[in-house]
């Protein structure tokens, strides 16, 4: 094959006498006798497709992006290309901004330079691929491949349909950097969280604190454990703001969580069967029931009905 | 098109010149089937997709022709999670996208209930049965059809989320640009839902402690514009948004017939409130200015937001005043200073960040942000008393970050951030300060190895507005707004030891102190581990081994009675404590056998997931001591397995096939679902009743699901 594509490299070279066209037709033929993967994705690569718009060399030079490849020639691969831009030991600052000569324009990289990928040196073929039909990898596996803990999460039992493939990381998170923290692509947690949730943006009549403060009190985002993203389960996490409320629970009388001192826990006993204070606070998010002096059971105040 | 030549080919096209303009293209298509069993046992199997036996099918498609471009993706034609995809555009003038994406979210399915008639609509009910007398809570007085579990009728909770977008990007190759984006989101379906069972409005003694579940229809749509124009250079990037969006219900109320609301032989009918509708409007601008002194970067953002209702308000949840007045008791309706609710609330943002190189090694950044939640709801009096509160709050954040290159490709960063939030309504937590110092060593100086470690450390104080309250209030603090000392520290490694071996190791560790709180959360300490380890043989097998060990505690202290001990702040005289305990791991293997190169692939694996749930109860100290329950050992316990094969075979360069099998099977052991019943009618004590449809309660199946796909490129 090697022989093959030499043999057609010098057809081409005759084909186009002169000019760049010839010159970059030689360099991919030649990468392609050591690369010839490499340079055969490129081929369907965007940078190859908008490339031949503009510039013809450029669309089949491999010194656009790995830098002038005369010393890795003359030395038959012995010397590196001046730029490595994937696996180890890559200059990261030097890969990114080989991309962010033409790119830093773009709106979506506007704040690359507040963003933490940026100042933790995260190069961009950590998640692009220059070559391919694809310019980003696989979305997820791409950020999971440092965030592992948030890997983790994304697995448990109750979490957003990551693995899916219906919610991305990018949903959330612009990985170019935003002006917010955790590269949030809104200004506060909530205004992020209602963007999909929509029903849960208000105005509501009665409102819970925590809910209209940052939605993450209560919920991890990324996967967890309990029930509704919960960050701790019912009654534990509504109990340890809300001791007042239910002075007796959780060791009390008829009123608490477990009502038999020194004995199994009985959940139908108690109020931590199924959902727990939500059995009856189910619209913790917020509600429009009216609330009465006579008839507090039920009332939108605290969250009834 | 897709042969190794091809870029050979591509050469000699480049060469000829004109021959450019010919198109490429590309394109596949792939049709099986699947056949699963199990299914029905669970939602949780298909929680957010769609594996039941029948039809799959997909297609792609590629399109390039002299700077023009476009690409097509369809998914799971005609099932739940389907999913269409069209792209394209011109290089540096144009890029559109439209699609539309199903998502299903099974919550539960086997469910039963015992509204029996309009299930799915905003009235549901239950034919009249035989009805006892009196008044609840004697669960005598529940309807026999009610109380009949035999006679429910099943219910499955499922949403379906609807999602119609599209987008244009419009640039010209200027430095101008227009993006527009549109999107129709709808949510349909039937999900479960709670309420007290007491009757609003009723006079005297109400019951308590009594709930009961029910199928809440959904049926609502966001229609969503935003509009985004602007100037980018290499010097500058300026561009303003504008968002419209609207999200509207087709119901404000579901209307059902309270089981607990019969006797003396009147049967209501109470409401229960829904989402409401709102109006959101959202305007921002940003700029990023490049390339000024000391090799700085200026970028600025403005944004205000403002999101609106108008809410009629109800003076009752009881449709049947005139109905219900013929009974013994009466209906009381509320009186109000206002009878609309005009919902206003507005999220206003300034940030500015500066970032510079001073100098080649150093690296230095200084933000500010500012954000105001402002709440201008209508204030509702009820009853002349009860007031609904305004939540709002003003946010100021600051700080710096410095980064500092180091001999050997190691990097310092450091950096202090200071917060301070001032609330309205909140009593409990006036104003929260936070001062968060971080530093950060990164090295990679062998290729072979990448490790880095953080250490953060937060300080809270918070301004505290219950000391002087009565009762418990003076002594409880709330974990989201009260003092805090937070240590945490980050570190990973990734070593390549060999060409062909790959390890990693990370972790995390985190420990919270609420130092001011006397009940309430007292601290919270969390850790994990997390390992992979691949090996490759060259051009045979390639197996990765990963595990994660999550550990998470977290202590609380209680008080039982709402009596204040003399000597409050000794937590001795409090009657007991208690430690939540959560263990999760998981681990698993995948191995990658490349059985033919290039035209056989083999891809299995496995994985457990366990999660275990402890509850600790103490009594540490005598005055007045309760003896606690015993601990609870299955707070939430769960086990899963999933096991999967993929086989590939292409069988030509344009013919493929694709055999998968998946097998899972989910575990609980969780106190609070465990010997779950619907009808929980038999308290005596006429509190804790309950009538549940058993949402949620499915968390156990096994599943088998396999797969035959057939695929032709084009």
């Amino acid at each position: 094959m090697h022989a093959f594509l030499s043999l057609l490299g010098l057809l081409a070279l005759g084909a186009s006498s002169e000019g760049g066209t010839a010159h970059a037709a030689v360099e991919a033929q030649r990468c392609a006798t050591c690369h010839e993967d490499e340079v055969e994705s490129f081929q369907k690569s965007h940078h190859r497709k908008a490339w031949s718009m503009k510039d013809a060399v450029a669309a089949n030079s491999c010194a656009s992006c790995h830098g002038d490849p005369m010393e890795h020639l003359k030395s038959e691969g012995d010397v590196p290309m001046p730029l490595k831009l994937t696996g180890k030991g890559v200059d990261v600052a030097k890969a990114s901004e080989s991309c962010l000569k033409c790119h830093s324009t773009e709106s979506s990289l506007s704040f690359w330079g507040a963003g933490k990928h940026g100042k933790n040196d995260v190069s961009c073929m950590s998640c692009h691929t220059l070559h391919g039909k694809a310019a980003v990898k696989p979305k997820a596996e791409a950020c999971f491949t440092c965030h592992k803990d948030v890997k983790h999460d994304a697995q448990k039992l109750s979490h957003h349909p990551i693995l899916e493939g219906k919610v991305s990381c990018s949903d959330c998170h612009n990985p170019h950097g935003t002006l917010n923290h955790g590269m949030l692509k809104a200004e506060s947690v909530n205004q992020l969280c209602t963007k999909c949730h929509t029903d849960k943006r208000g105005p509501f009549l009665w409102e819970h604190a925590p809910v209209e403060e940052n939605c993450m009190s209560c919920h991890d985002s990324h996967g967890s454990r309990n029930q509704k993203l919960l960050v701790e389960k019912t009654p534990n996490l509504c109990q340890t703001c809300h001791e007042v409320s239910h002075a007796k629970s959780p060791v009390g009388a008829a009123g608490g969580f477990h009502n038999v001192a020194g004995t199994p826990v009985n959940q139908f006993k108690d109020k931590l069967v199924a959902r727990s204070c939500l059995n009856c606070h189910s619209k913790i998010h917020g509600s429009f029931a009216p609330h009465s002096g006579l008839a507090t059971g039920n009332s939108g105040k605290y969250f009834l009905r | 098109m897709r042969t190794k030549s091809f870029w050979s080919l591509g050469i000699l096209l480049l060469t000829s010149g004109p021959a450019w303009a010919e198109a490429e293209y590309s394109a596949d298509a792939n049709l099986g089937l699947r056949l699963t069993r199990g299914e029905e046992e669970s939602a949780r199997f298909m929680e957010y997709r769609d594996l039941t036996t029948g039809v799959i099918s997909g297609a792609d498609f590629d399109y390039f022709n002299a700077g023009t471009h476009a690409a097509g993706s369809v998914r799971n034609v005609g099932r739940d999670d389907q999913s269409y995809l069209l792209s394209g555009g011109r290089y540096y003038q144009y890029r559109y996208r439209l699609g539309y994406d199903f998502l299903p979210h099974n919550l539960s399915f086997g469910s039963r209930t015992f509204y029996t008639a309009g299930v799915g609509t905003g009235e549901i009910s239950y034919p009249t049965g035989t009805e006892g007398t009196g008044f609840a809570p004697s669960p005598n007085i529940i309807d026999s059809n009610v109380r009949d579990v035999q006679g429910w009728r099943s219910v499955e909770y499922s949403l379906q989320r609807k999602k119609l977008f599209g987008g244009l990007e419009v640039s010209l190759d200027s430095p101008f640009f227009l993006n527009v984006t549109a999107n129709r989101t709808t949510l349909e379906g039937i999900r479960p839902s709670l309420t007290t069972g007491g009757i609003y409005s009723r006079s005297g003694g109400l019951p308590t402690s009594i709930f009961f579940e029910f199928p809440e229809p959904v049926d609502q749509g966001t229609t969503t514009v935003e509009v985004e124009g602007g100037y980018k250079s290499g010097t500058i990037y300026a561009s303003a948004t504008g968002e419209l969006s609207k999200f509207a219900t087709e119901l404000r109320f579901l209307t059902f017939r309270n089981p607990f609301a019969t006797g003396g032989g009147v049967d209501l009918r109470d409401k229960y409130s829904l989402s409401p509708d709102s109006d959101l409007k959202r305007l921002s601008l940003q700029t990023t200015v490049y390339r000024l002194p000391l090799d700085s970067t200026l970028q600025l953002k403005g944004s205000t937001e403002n999101i609106t209702n108008s809410i009629v308000l109800e003076k009752t949840l009881s449709m049947s005043d005139e109905e219900h007045n013929e009974d013994t008791n009466t209906i009381n309706t509320v009186t109000l200073n206002r009878d609309v609710f005009e919902g206003d609330l507005s999220h206003k943002n300034a940030s500015a960040v500066w970032s510079a190189r001073p100098l080649s090694p150093l690296t230095m950044e200084l933000y500010y942000r500012y954000l105001i939640r402002e709440n201008h709801n209508t204030e509702i009096l009820y009853d002349g008393d009860a007031r609904n509160p305004r939540h709002a709050y003003r946010k100021n954040n600051g700080g710096a970050e410095l980064g500092y290159k180091l001999p050997a490709r190691t990097k310092l960063r450091s950096g202090y951030d200071y917060a301070a939030v001032v609330r309205r309504e909140r009593i409990d937590g006036i104003a929260t300060f936070d001062k968060t110092l971080f530093a950060e060593l990164k090295n990679s100086y062998f290729d072979l190895v990448g490790a880095k470690v953080k250490y953060s450390y937060l300080r809270r104080t918070s301004e505290f507005g219950n000391a002087a309250a009565s009762g418990l209030t003076a002594l409880t603090r709330r974990f989201d707004v009260t003092d805090q000392r937070r240590n945490a520290v980050k570190a990973s490694v990734d070593v390549t030891p060999l060409r062909d071996l790959d390890l990693g190791v990370g972790y995390t560790w985190r420990r919270s102190v609420y130092d001011k709180t006397v009940i309430g959360l007292l601290d919270a300490v969390a850790d994990e581990w997390n390992f992979d380890v691949t090996y490759r043989w060259p051009e045979t097998v390639q197996v990765t081994a990963f595990a994660d060990v999550e550990k998470a505690d977290r202590r609380g202290f209680h008080r039982t009675g709402s009596g204040v001990p003399s000597d409050a702040e000794s937590g001795n005289t409090y009657n007991w404590q208690d430690t939540w305990k959560d263990r999760n791991y998981r681990y698993g293997v995948i191995v990658q056998v490349p059985v033919i190169e290039q035209t056989l692939d083999l891809t299995t694996s496995y994985a457990q997931e366990y999660a275990d749930g402890v509850v600790d109860f103490l009594a540490p100290g005598s005055t007045s001591a309760t003896t606690p329950p015993r601990d609870i050992f299955n707070m939430g316990d769960y086990r899963k397995n999933i096991l999967q094969a993929k086989l590939t075979y292409q069988v030509t360069r344009a013919l493929g096939a694709s055999l998968g099998a998946l097998w899972e099977r989910l575990r609980s052991d969780d106190i609070q679902y465990n010997n779950y019943v619907n009808n929980g009618l038999a308290a005596s004590n006429g509190r804790n009743q309950f009538l549940l449809t058993g949402a949620y309660k499915d968390n156990r199946y096994s599943a088998t699901t396999a797969y035959l796909t057939v695929s032709y490129r084009f």
